[in-house]
């Protein structure tokens, strides 16, 4: 006979199998929307006990990676947002390399990738992490992100747009002015060098 | 044999139907695609830190003893 105790039990057993199972998603998709390892990290993490203690408001037989991946995002979002040190979240300034534009085909590195899909504004860059990334359907991706299917599927489609740009131009934002500016620099600084030897003389 | 490369710069039926710049573009986002499910898969299949399933087993103790304690 089964009590509902028992029923309780192995409902939140079952539940937290599923949990366990979803954590290298869980892991995958903080990453893809965090740079910051250490970072993305913690927010896994932190999704996974605010799914854990929030199980009972878990509809049984809904898409519980869906409903997960929805409290990372909210979660991300919020941290994002509270954070003044935007710094942490935007890792393009601190990981910035030169890099020529891709224009060979398979030639696009994931490092490349990741700091050009920085470029791309959030909800662009979410829709295609959950759609080319983590092969979510539309669906999933709409109930994630809280909008319709349609408005995933244009985020989807100007993000891949955008992001062919981006790599096709190599337009990494103000790279090139930072290479430009340390070139100036130096010019300033030989310059200088000589004009201080000319007048020693 | 063809391949969906060779497809894309040497068919010439791909030619008449689409520009070079459009089988170009489409070469793009199926490498595009790749990528992106590589730099995904890659963290996917990398093994579950013991922090997370520490986390949670402390978490299940502790919700056995609030338990406990309301019954």
């Amino acid at each position: 006979m089964v009590t509902p105790e028992t029923d309780l039990q192995s409902d939140e057993a079952e539940f937290k199998s599923e949990l366990v199972a979803l954590i290298p998603h869980l892991r995958a998709f903080a990453r893809s929307l965090c740079r910051n390892v250490a970072t993305a990290e913690d927010i896994a993490q932190e999704a996974v006990m605010k799914a854990w203690s929030s199980r009972k408001q878990y509809t049984r037989g809904t898409n519980l990676k869906a409903w997960t991946f929805m409290i990372l995002r909210n979660h991300f979002y919020s941290l994002k947002r509270r954070d003044w040190r935007q710094a942490d979240w935007d890792q393009e300034h601190a990981e910035r390399t030169l890099v020529s534009p891709s224009s060979q085909e398979d030639t696009l590195r994931i490092d490349e990738l990741r700091r050009a899909m920085n470029r791309l504004p959030d909800e662009q860059r979410e829709a295609l992490i959950l759609i080319g990334g983590g092969g979510m359907s539309y669906e999933e991706a709409a109930e994630i992100c809280e909008c319709a299917v349609g408005t995933v599927k244009s985020r989807v489609s100007r993000a891949r747009k955008a992001l062919e740009t981006i790599l096709e131009t190599g337009d990494f934002s103000s790279e090139d002015d930072g290479v430009a500016a340390h070139d100036a620099m130096a010019q300033i600084m030989t310059d200088a060098d000589r004009i201080a030897r000319g007048s020693a003389d | 044999m063809m391949t969906d490369r060779d497809n894309d710069e040497n068919a010439p039926n791909a030619r008449s139907k689409s520009s070079p710049n459009a089988g170009e573009a489409k070469q793009r986002q199926r490498v595009l695609g790749e990528r992106l499910r590589e730099m995904f898969e890659d963290v996917v299949n990398e093994p579950i830190p013991d922090d997370f399933l520490k986390l949670l087993e402390q978490a299940d103790e502790k919700a056995a003893n609030t338990d406990d304690k309301s019954e």
